[in-house]
C-alpha cells in the first residue's frame, strides 16, 4: 500500500508533492500515473477568477491511502468524489451458498475544514474521478458575502465540525462534473466552460446547505447560546471513545435544555441523531487507527471503547463493508 | 413618445431612471410599470463581477425610444429581445422619428458595443420579453485567458458587431432564459444565480460565433421576415406547455407559410423537427423545475402538459438517459475517515 501524506493549501504545490510520491512529473499542469500505480491523471486547473481546481481520473492498480494532515491555517476543500469498483468474483462463502460481493459506484460531496485530519483508502481496482476545489475563509466569506442569506450560511461553517453538508452526488452534480472532466468545448474558451461550471457546483453545493438550514427552520429556532452549548456537548460525546458515552439525561443538563429539545436541534445542526453521530466518528477514530498500521485489531477495539471483539467487528462492517482485519491485512 | 436617455452602460442606473420616468418606486432593484403606462415589470442586478443586467417584460401605452450615447471606454452589450403582440401588425410598423425612419425593436439575440450611440424603439402596445447585460474586456479577462479574449474580440466579436447579425432565440438559450427571465428570482444565492447563468449565455454566445466561423451559413436562403415569422412560431411553441402545443395547421397560418414549407424552414433554422423542438424545451423546463425540488414528479409532469406520469417518465429518460426519480442521488456514500 502506498501512503501518501499532505497539508497544501496551494494546488499546485500539492501536484508536484502527488507526482513525487508517485514518482512522475507534473506537465502542462497534468500528473499522469506510471503504470505501477495505475492509469488516469491528476490536473490541476488554475481558474482566472483565482479559484484552484484539482481534476482527477485514475484507476489504481494498488491499494492508495491518502491522508490530509490538519493545519492551522483556516481553509476549506470542496471534495466531489465518485469511487468505483468492479463487482469481485465470489470473495466469501456463507455455508454452502457463495456469495458475490457486488461492486458498485459510491459518491460524496461535502466541504471540509483543513482543521481536521481527512484520509481516503482507495483499494485497488477502484476508478477514481473528482473535482476538488481549495478556498480561504476569506474568499469563502466574499463569495457568500453578496448574498442576503450570506451570514446564516457563514454562522453555520462557523460551527466546529469536519464535514458540511455530506451526502451522495446526485445525478445533476455528475453531469456538471462530466462536463468539466471531459469538456467537449473548443480548447480557446476551455477555461470559460470550465470556470462556468465550476461556479455551478459551489452555487448548487451552497444553495443546498441553506435550503436544508431553512427546512428545519434552522435560523428560527437555535440561539447563538443554544449552539454554543450544543457545541460543547459535541465536544464532550467525542471526546474519549474508551469510556462509556454520557447518556442523554446528562448531555441535556450540560447543555440546559430538554433532552427532546437537544436531540432535535444537534440533529438539525449536526445531519446525525446523537448516538449515530458518536457511532460514526467512533469508527472513523477506529478506522484512522487502523490505517496507521500501528495498532492490532484488539487495541483499537479497547482504544474506542469495545470490550467484546466480533461486537466491534460487526459495528465496524457496518460503518466501512470491510472489518477491521482486512484494512490490517492490506498492507 | 417617451425617451430615455442612457449616457453609461449601466443597466442598474438605467433600471433606476426607468422606474423614475414612470414615477413608480424601486423595490430591491424591481418595479411594477404603473397601469398609467402599461403593464409589466422590470429588474436590474449589479453582479459580483461588475456585470449589470436587467430582466424585463413589459407592455407600454405610448411608444417608448431607449436612446443610448456613445461611451469612449468599450463595453459589450448582449441583448435577448422577444417582441409579440395581439395585433400582429403593430411589430412591422415603421416609426418617424425626425423625420427619418427608424427600425423598431425585433426578437434576437444581439451583440453591440458603446463606441457607437444607439436607438431602439418599442412601439405601443408591443409586448417586449427582455435581458440584457453590459461586460468588459477586463471582465473577459476574468473567465478567460488573454489571448483567447483577443481572438476572441477581434475574429468573432467584432465582425458580428460590424455587421449587426441578429441571432435566433433557439433550445441552447431557451431553458437559460427562462430561469432568469422570472419576475422574482427566488434563490438563496440569488446574485451567483444571476450571475452564472449570465455567463452561461455568454458562454453559448461565444460557442456559437466559434461554430457559425467553422460551419458554413445554412440559413442564407431564408429572407428576413421569413426568419422573422419563424421566431414567431417558435415562441408560441415554448409559451406555455401545460396546454396542448399549436398544431402545425395553426402555425402555418400564423406565419404564412404551407405547412411543408415550415417544417423544411423551422428544421433549418432550429437545426431540429418543430415538434421535437417543442419536446427538448419541455423536458429541459421539467428538469429545471425538478432541480429545485420544490414539485414532485406528478406535478412537475403535469406543468409540462403530461397527464399520464409514465409518459413523463419515458420521454425524460429518453432526452436525458435517466428517469425524474433517477435525478435523486442512488449512490452508496463514499466513506472516509475523518
Amino acid at each position: 500500500m502506498l501512503k501518501i501524506e499532505y497539508d497544501h493549501t496551494d494546488y499546485e504545490e500539492m501536484l508536484k508533492h502527488m507526482a513525487k510520491s508517485f514518482n512522475s512529473k507534473v506537465k502542462d499542469g497534468y500528473m499522469y500515473l506510471p503504470k505501477e500505480f495505475g492509469e488516469g491523471y491528476m490536473r490541476l486547473i488554475t481558474l482566472p477568477n483565482g479559484l484552484q481546481a484539482m481534476v482527477s481520473d485514475y484507476t489504481l492498480h494498488q491499494d492508495v491511502l491518502i491522508q490530509r494532515k490538519k493545519i492551522t491555517a483556516d481553509y476549506f476543500t470542496l471534495r466531489f468524489d465518485e469511487a468505483s469498483t468492479p463487482s469481485l468474483p465470489e470473495t466469501s462463502t456463507v455455508g454452502k451458498k457463495e456469495i458475490k460481493e457486488l461492486g458498485g459506484t459510491k459518491s460524496a460531496v461535502f466541504l471540509m475544514s483543513t482543521k481536521f485530519d481527512w484520509l481516503f483508502l482507495t483499494t485497488k481496482d477502484t476508478r477514481v474521478k473528482g473535482i476538488n476545489l481549495v478556498f480561504s475563509r476569506e474568499w469563502l466569506e466574499s463569495f457568500l458575502g453578496v448574498e442576503k442569506v450570506g451570514g446564516i450560511i457563514k454562522k453555520y461553517l462557523s460551527l466546529k465540525m469536519s464535514a458540511f453538508n455530506y451526502e451522495p452526488l446526485d445525478t445533476e452534480y455528475k453531469r456538471i462534473m462530466g462536463e468539466v472532466i471531459n469538456p467537449s468545448a473548443d480548447r480557446i474558451f476551455e477555461t470559460l466552460v470550465i470556470q462556468n461550471r465550476i461556479m455551478l457546483l459551489l452555487e448548487r453545493f451552497f444553495t443546498r446547505i441553506y435550503k436544508k438550514m431553512s427546512n428545519s427552520n434552522y435560523d428560527v429556532k437555535i440561539s447563538n447560546d443554544d449552539l454554543e452549548r450544543l457545541m460543547v456537548v459535541e465536544s464532550e460525546l467525542v471526546k474519549d471513545f474508551s469510556l462509556v458515552p454520557p447518556g442523554i439525561p446528562k448531555l441535556a443538563r450540560m447543555a440546559a435544555m430538554s433532552p427532546s429539545k437537544l436531540k432535535t436541534t444537534f440533529r438539525e445542526i449536526y445531519g446525525l441523531p446523537i448516538y449515530q453521530y458518536y457511532q460514526k466518528h467512533r469508527m472513523n477514530k477506529a478506522k484512522a487507527m487502523l490505517l496507521s498500521q500501528k495498532y492490532n485489531v484488539k487495541e483499537v477495539g479497547m482504544e474506542v471503547g469495545y470490550s467484546n471483539l466480533s461486537n466491534f467487528a460487526k459495528a465496524f462492517k457496518k460503518s466501512f463493508d470491510q472489518l477491521p482485519s482486512d484494512i490490517l491485512n492490506n498492507k | 413618445m417617451i425617451e430615455l436617455l442612457l449616457e453609461k452602460p449601466d443597466y442598474v442606473a438605467m433600471h433606476h431612471k426607468l422606474a423614475a420616468t414612470f414615477k413608480t418606486p424601486i423595490k430591491d432593484n424591481y418595479f411594477l410599470v404603473p397601469s398609467a403606462h402599461g403593464s409589466g415589470w422590470s429588474w436590474a442586478e449589479k453582479l459580483s463581477m461588475g456585470i449589470t443586467v436587467m430582466a424585463s417584460d413589459t407592455q407600454l401605452n405610448k411608444d417608448f425610444s431607449f436612446n443610448r450615447l456613445a461611451n469612449i471606454e468599450q463595453h459589450f452589450c448582449l441583448q435577448f429581445n422577444e417582441i409579440s403582440s395581439e395585433k400582429p401588425e403593430l411589430l412591422h410598423s415603421k416609426i418617424n422619428r425626425n423625420g427619418k425612419q427608424v427600425i423598431m425593436m425585433q426578437s434576437y439575440v444581439m451583440l453591440s458595443h458603446t463606441l457607437a450611440p444607439s436607438i431602439d424603439i418599442l412601439p405601443a402596445g408591443v409586448r417586449l420579453r427582455s435581458l440584457k447585460f453590459f461586460f468588459t474586456k477586463q471582465q473577459l479577462l476574468q473567465l478567460m485567458d488573454a489571448n483567447a479574449v483577443e481572438k476572441i474580440i477581434n475574429n468573432y466579436f467584432a465582425p458580428t458587431i460590424i455587421k449587426e447579425t441578429p441571432e435566433i432565440i433557439d433550445v441552447e438559450y431557451r431553458p437559460i432564459l427562462d430561469e432568469l427571465m422570472a419576475e422574482n428570482i427566488n434563490q438563496p444565492l440569488r446574485i451567483n444565480y444571476i450571475q452564472n447563468r449570465v455567463l452561461l449565455l455568454l458562454e453559448k454566445f461565444i460557442e456559437k460565433q466559434l461554430l457559425r466561423k467553422t460551419v458554413p451559413v445554412l440559413k442564407a436562403r431564408l429572407g428576413e421576415s421569413e426568419v422573422e415569422r419563424l421566431m414567431q412560431a417558435e415562441s408560441l411553441l415554448v409559451k406555455d406547455y401545460s396546454t396542448a402545443p399549436p398544431t402545425i395547421s395553426k402555425l402555418s397560418r400564423i406565419c404564412a407559410m404551407s405547412a411543408t414549407k415550415l417544417k423544411n424552414d423551422f428544421k433549418s433554422l432550429y437545426g431540429v423537427p418543430i415538434y421535437e423542438y417543442f419536446q427538448k424545451n419541455r423536458l429541459a423546463k421539467a428538469k429545471s423545475v425538478l432541480l429545485e425540488g420544490n414539485y414532485n414528479i406528478k406535478e412537475v409532469g403535469m406543468m409540462v402538459g403530461y397527464s399520464n406520469l409514465s409518459h413523463f417518465a419515458a420521454a425524460f429518460k429518453k432526452e436525458f438517459g435517466v428517469l425524474p426519480s433517477e435525478m435523486m442521488a442512488r449512490d452508496g456514500v463514499l466513506m472516509y475517515a475523518m
